[in-house]
C-alpha cells in the first residue's frame, strides 16, 4: 500500500497509529495541520444581524398570503362601492317637446327656479339684498336672458332643457 | 431538539422551527459555503438558502438527513454562483488576467492558528488553501472536517458515492502537494 493510500485509509477508516512509518506520520502531520488552519479560517459565525435579517425575511414571506388577502379584499370592495356610487349618479339628457307654447313653458321653468337666478344676478354681486331686488326687474332680465331663443322657437327649433338639483 | 417536530413546525411555517433551524445550522452551512466560495457572498447565500428552505420544505419527504438537504441546497446555490463566476471570467479574460475569486479573510486568532503559524507563513498557508479548487475544497470540508459519510456526501453533491472517494482522494492528494510546494511536506520535514 503507498503512502498515500495509507494516509487516506487512515482520514477515512483510522488506521492505528501504529502501523503508519515514520514518513507516513510526518506526511499526515501536515495534511492535519493543514486542515485546522482550513477549518480556523472557513470558520464562519453569524452576526445577531443576519439571524435579524433572515427570520426577518421568513416573518415576510409568511405574512405574504394574509397581505395579498387583505389587499384582494380591498379591491372587491372599492369595486363593490364604484360600481354602486356611477349606477345610482347618472345625470339623464332627454328631449322633450316644449310646443305648443315653448318660450312661455321654457319661461315658467325659468321663473320656477327663482332663488337659483337671484344668487346669481348683477345686483346681489353688487352687495344688494334680496328686498332690494323688485320681482318686475327680475322678470324683465329673464325674459331678456332667454330672448335671443324667441326666433328659433318660432322657426320650429327644438329645446333640451336639462334640470339638476345641482 | 428533536428532527421530527422541527421539520413539522419547519412545514406548519412556525417561526420558532427557523429560529431553531438557523441557530443549529447556520454556522455549520456559512463555514461550508465559506469553504466553497471564499468569503463572497456567504450571507447572500446563507440567505437564500433559508429562503428556498421557507419555500421548499413541503418537498422534503424525510428521505434523507435535515441536514444533508440543507447543505444540498446551500451547495446547489454555491455553483450557480461558481457557474456565473465561470462565465464572468470567461467574459473578462480579454481585459482582465489571473482574476482570483476566492479571496479568504485572515484567521481568527486562536491557539491552533497560532500553532499552525509557528510552523508555516501566513502568506504561504493562505495560497495553499486558495489554489485548491472550489469541488476539493467542499469535499475536504465536508469529509475530513465536518466528517461526513461518503453517501451524505454523495447526496449533497448528486454524485455517485465511488465518484465522491475518487474525487476526495485526489483532492487530499493535491493539498498534499500543495504543501510540500510550499515546504511542509515528507520531503523537506
Amino acid at each position: 500500500m503507498s503512502t498515500r493510500d495509507k494516509i487516506n485509509e487512515y482520514l477515512d477508516e483510522g488506521l492505528p497509529g501504529g502501523e503508519l512509518s515514520e514518513t507516513d506520520r510526518k506526511d499526515l502531520k501536515g495534511y492535519l495541520t493543514a486542515l485546522a488552519l482550513f477549518r480556523e479560517r472557513t470558520n464562519y459565525k453569524p452576526s445577531k444581524d443576519m439571524k435579524n435579517s433572515v427570520l426577518k425575511k421568513v416573518r415576510k414571506a409568511n405574512l405574504l398570503p394574509y397581505r395579498l388577502g387583505v389587499l384582494a379584499v380591498a379591491c372587491v370592495l372599492m369595486f363593490v362601492v364604484s360600481f354602486d356610487f356611477f349606477s345610482s349618479n347618472v345625470i339623464e339628457i332627454r328631449s322633450r317637446d316644449i310646443s305648443p307654447d315653448p318660450f312661455e313653458q321654457l319661461l315658467m321653468l325659468q321663473r320656477s327656479s327663482g332663488p337659483l337666478v337671484y344668487s346669481f344676478s348683477p345686483e346681489m354681486a353688487e352687495g344688494a339684498t334680496d328686498e332690494a331686488v323688485s320681482p318686475i326687474s327680475i322678470e324683465d332680465r329673464l325674459l331678456r336672458s332667454v330672448e335671443f331663443l324667441r326666433d328659433d322657437v318660432k322657426a320650429g327649433a327644438d329645446l333640451a332643457v336639462v334640470s339638476s338639483t345641482y | 431538539m428533536d428532527e421530527e417536530r422541527l421539520v413539522k413546525g419547519l412545514k406548519k411555517k412556525q417561526m420558532w422551527a427557523y429560529e431553531v433551524l438557523y441557530n443549529e445550522y447556520a454556522p455549520r452551512l456559512g463555514s461550508v459555503i465559506k469553504s466553497y466560495l471564499g468569503t463572497d457572498d456567504v450571507e447572500d447565500v446563507l440567505q437564500e438558502a433559508f429562503i428556498k428552505v421557507y419555500r421548499n420544505i413541503k418537498k422534503f419527504r424525510g428521505d434523507s438527513k435535515l441536514s444533508t438537504w440543507l447543505y444540498r441546497i446551500a451547495v446547489n446555490i454555491c455553483k450557480d454562483i461558481i457557474s456565473k463566476r465561470a462565465k464572468k471570467k470567461e467574459y473578462l479574460t480579454d481585459f482582465q488576467e489571473n482574476d482570483d475569486y476566492a479571496t479568504f479573510e485572515p484567521p481568527a486568532s486562536t491557539n491552533v492558528f497560532r500553532e499552525v503559524m509557528d510552523e508555516l507563513s501566513l502568506e504561504e498557508l493562505m495560497n495553499v488553501v486558495e489554489k485548491l479548487a472550489e469541488d476539493d475544497r467542499l469535499l475536504i470540508r465536508l469529509r475530513d472536517i465536518d466528517g461526513m459519510s461518503y453517501e451524505d456526501i454523495a447526496r449533497i453533491i448528486d454524485k455517485p458515492v465511488g465518484t465522491v472517494k475518487s474525487r476526495l482522494h485526489y483532492a487530499r492528494k493535491r493539498l498534499k502537494e500543495l504543501l510540500e510546494e510550499v515546504g511542509y511536506g515528507e520531503h523537506s520535514r
